[in-house]
C-alpha cells in the first residue's frame, strides 16, 4: 500500500516536472528566423572536432571573419564563439566554458566590447547566456552580466521569464521545439547582400576616454587564462568604423598589448592592405562586412596566422576533411540561396531581421 | 516519504501555475525587448532651446524633430541583432542622438558643435573656462579635458581645448549606465 502510494506520488511529481520542462522548451525563444543571434552560443556544442583558433567577441567577429575561408585557404580549424553585444566578461566565461571541451592554440579577442564597463541589456544577455550549458562558468557569467531588473532564478528557470510568450508563439516555436537548424558556419553569420558605406555622424564627445576598470579587469583575466593554458592571445579591432573606436581607446590597447606581450591589430587602418572596398564589402552601410568582405578579411588574417603560429593544415586529415566538407557545402548552399533571393526579390527574404518564417 | 512526495508535487504544481499565469498577458513578454527599468519620463534638469523648441534629455524625440523640421543630415543604423536603431539628426552645429525605449525614441544627447548656438545661460563653443564657471559655478565633476554639471537627470558637459569650450553636450544619464 505504502509502495503504491509512493509510486503514484512519484508519477505525479514526474508528470508535473515533464509538463514544466515541456512548457519551458516551448516558450523559450528559438532564434531560428529573423534574430538568429540568440542561437549562436549553443551551436558551439554541436561541433564534432576541436579547433586550433577560437574567436571570442561580438558582431565584429561573427560577421567579419569567414571561418570557411580560413579552412578552404589555409586548412585552419576555427570557431567563432560570438554573440550579439557580447560583453568582455561574457567573452571570458565563454572562453572558460570552451576550455572544458578543447584547448585551441590561438584565441582572438575583438576589443570593441571594452567600451562597456557595466551590464547593458537583458535582451543581449539572454542571447549570450541562455545557450550556454550549465557550469560554474555560466553561473558566473550570469552574475557578472545581470542588469538591475534581472534575477538569477530567471536564468535557472527561464520559464519564469518567458511564461507570457503564450500569445506570441509562432510556427518556429513548435518546429524547433526539440531540434534547431544551424544559423552559423562555425560561428560565422553569413550575409551576401550589399549596402555601401556612405558616411557616419561625428562621434560623440566623451567626458572620459579611460576604458573601464571592470572591463579591463576581464581582459586581464582573458590574458591570464590564455597564458595558463599555453594559448596565444591576439587582440584585434575589426576593420569596421561604426560604432566609433576612439584613438584614445586604441592607445590604451596598444599600451596594454605591449605591456603584456600581445599582438594587437587595428584593422581599420589596414583596409587597403586587406583589399576591403566598403562600397561593395558591407551589407549594412559599413557596420559589418558582408560575405565578400568577411572572406577577404579571413584570407588576410589566415595568412598572418599561418606565418606566425604553428597551426596544422588539416585539409589532408580525412576526419577533419569530412567534417569540414559538410560545413563548406552548407556554406555554399546558403550563399547560393542568398544570391538567388537577391536576384529574385532584390533583397533577402529568409535571412536578416525581417526574414519570413519558412 | 509519501508526505514529502505530496509536498514536492504540490510545489511543482504551484510552480507550474505561477509560471504560466502569474503575470498574465500584461507583462512585456517580448523576448528581444525585455522590460526596462529606465522609464520614459521626461527628465528634469538642464534643457536646451533650439529654433523655439525646448529639448530635454530622455524626452520623446518625435515631437521635437517634427517641430525642428528637416535636418541637414540624418543617420540611422540597426543595433546588433536589431535591438532598436541608433539615430542621429544633425541640424548644422547641433546634433541630436536618440535611444530606443519601447516603441519610442528618446533624446540621448544634444551636442553643440559650433558657435552658431549657445546654452540658455549664454555659453557657446569658444567661451572660456572662466565663463563656464561664472555661469554654472563649480562643476560636479571633471574628467580629462571636460567639466560636467549634473542637474536632475541631465549631465551638461563642456569639453575644453586650450582653455576654451570646444563642444557642449546635454547627456542623458542612460549614457553613464
Amino acid at each position: 500500500m505504502k509502495r503504491k502510494a509512493f509510486l503514484s506520488g512519484l508519477a505525479v511529481f514526474l508528470a508535473l516536472a515533464a509538463v514544466l520542462w515541456f512548457c519551458q522548451r516551448l516558450l523559450m525563444p528559438k532564434y531560428q528566423t529573423g534574430i538568429v543571434e540568440g542561437s549562436m552560443v549553443e551551436e558551439y556544442y554541436r561541433e564534432e572536432l576541436p579547433h586550433e583558433v577560437l574567436f571570442i567577441g561580438d558582431c565584429e567577429v561573427y560577421e567579419n571573419f569567414s571561418t570557411i575561408t580560413l579552412w578552404e585557404n589555409y586548412g585552419i580549424t576555427s570557431y567563432i564563439r560570438g554573440s550579439a553585444q557580447q560583453l568582455v566578461w561574457q567573452s571570458y566565461y565563454l572562453l572558460e566554458d570552451a576550455l572544458r571541451y578543447e584547448t585551441p592554440k590561438v584565441v582572438v579577442f575583438n576589443v570593441l566590447a571594452l567600451k562597456y564597463n557595466t551590464p547593458q541589456s537583458e535582451a543581449y544577455n539572454r542571447m549570450s547566456l541562455d545557450g550556454m550549458r550549465w557550469s560554474g562558468s555560466k553561473a558566473a557569467a550570469i552574475r557578472a552580466s545581470m542588469t538591475e531588473d534581472e534575477s538569477f532564478v530567471d536564468y535557472v528557470f527561464p520559464l519564469l521569464r518567458y511564461h507570457a510568450r503564450w500569445s506570441e508563439l509562432t510556427g518556429d516555436d513548435f518546429k524547433h521545439l526539440f531540434s534547431k537548424d544551424l544559423v552559423t558556419h562555425a560561428g560565422y553569420y553569413m550575409r551576401v547582400d550589399v549596402k555601401p558605406q556612405t558616411g557616419f555622424p561625428p562621434p560623440m564627445v566623451l567626458p572620459d576616454y579611460t576604458l573601464g576598470a571592470n572591463a579591463m579587469g576581464y581582459l586581464d583575466k582573458i590574458t591570464a587564462l590564455c597564458k595558463e593554458n599555453g594559448i596565444a592571445l591576439i587582440l584585434i579591432k575589426a576593420p569596421t568604423e561604426y560604432p566609433h573606436w576612439y584613438d584614445e581607446w586604441d592607445a590604451q590597447i596598444v599600451e596594454y598589448a605591449e605591456k603584456n606581450g600581445l599582438p594587437y591589430f587595428n584593422y581599420i587602418g589596414l583596409r587597403d592592405e586587406i583589399g576591403l572596398d566598403m562600397t561593395t564589402d558591407t551589407y549594412d552601410a559599413g557596420l559589418h562586412l558582408n560575405t565578400r568582405g568577411a572572406e577577404k578579411m579571413a584570407d588576410y588574417f589566415g595568412r598572418y596566422l599561418t606565418e606566425n603560429y604553428d597551426l596544422t593544415d588539416y585539409r589532408t586529415d580525412p576526419d577533419y576533411a569530412a567534417v569540414w566538407s559538410e560545413k563548406v557545402k552548407y556554406y555554399n548552399d546558403m550563399k547560393e540561396q542568398q544570391y538567388a533571393e537577391l536576384a529574385e526579390y532584390g533583397h533577402l527574404v529568409s535571412f536578416g531581421a525581417n526574414a519570413i518564417e519558412g | 516519504m509519501k508526505k514529502l512526495m505530496k509536498i514536492a508535487s504540490l510545489l511543482l504544481a504551484l510552480c507550474l501555475a505561477l509560471a504560466l499565469t502569474a503575470c498574465g498577458g500584461t507583462e512585456d513578454s517580448d523576448k528581444t525587448n525585455p522590460p526596462s527599468g529606465s522609464g520614459t519620463a521626461q527628465a528634469a534638469g538642464y534643457t536646451f532651446r533650439f529654433k523655439g523648441v525646448e529639448i530635454a534629455v530622455d524626452a520623446d524625440l518625435a515631437p521635437i524633430v517634427a517641430a525642428l523640421g528637416d535636418p541637414t543630415d540624418y543617420f540611422d543604423s540597426d543595433s546588433c541583432a536589431f535591438q532598436g536603431k541608433d539615430k542621429v539628426w544633425t541640424y548644422g552645429g547641433v546634433i541630436l542622438r536618440s535611444y530606443p525605449e519601447g516603441d519610442k525614441d528618446l533624446v540621448l544627447s544634444v551636442e553643440l558643435m559650433d558657435d552658431s548656438v549657445s546654452t540658455p545661460e549664454g555659453i557657446y563653443v569658444g567661451s572660456s573656462r572662466d565663463d563656464v564657471t561664472a555661469k554654472y559655478g563649480a562643476p560636479t565633476s571633471e574628467a580629462g579635458t571636460s567639466v560636467s554639471y549634473v542637474k536632475g537627470k541631465c549631465t551638461l558637459m563642456f569639453s575644453l581645448a586650450d582653455g576654451k569650450v570646444s563642444s557642449i553636450a546635454y547627456r542623458s544619464q542612460v549614457l553613464d549606465e
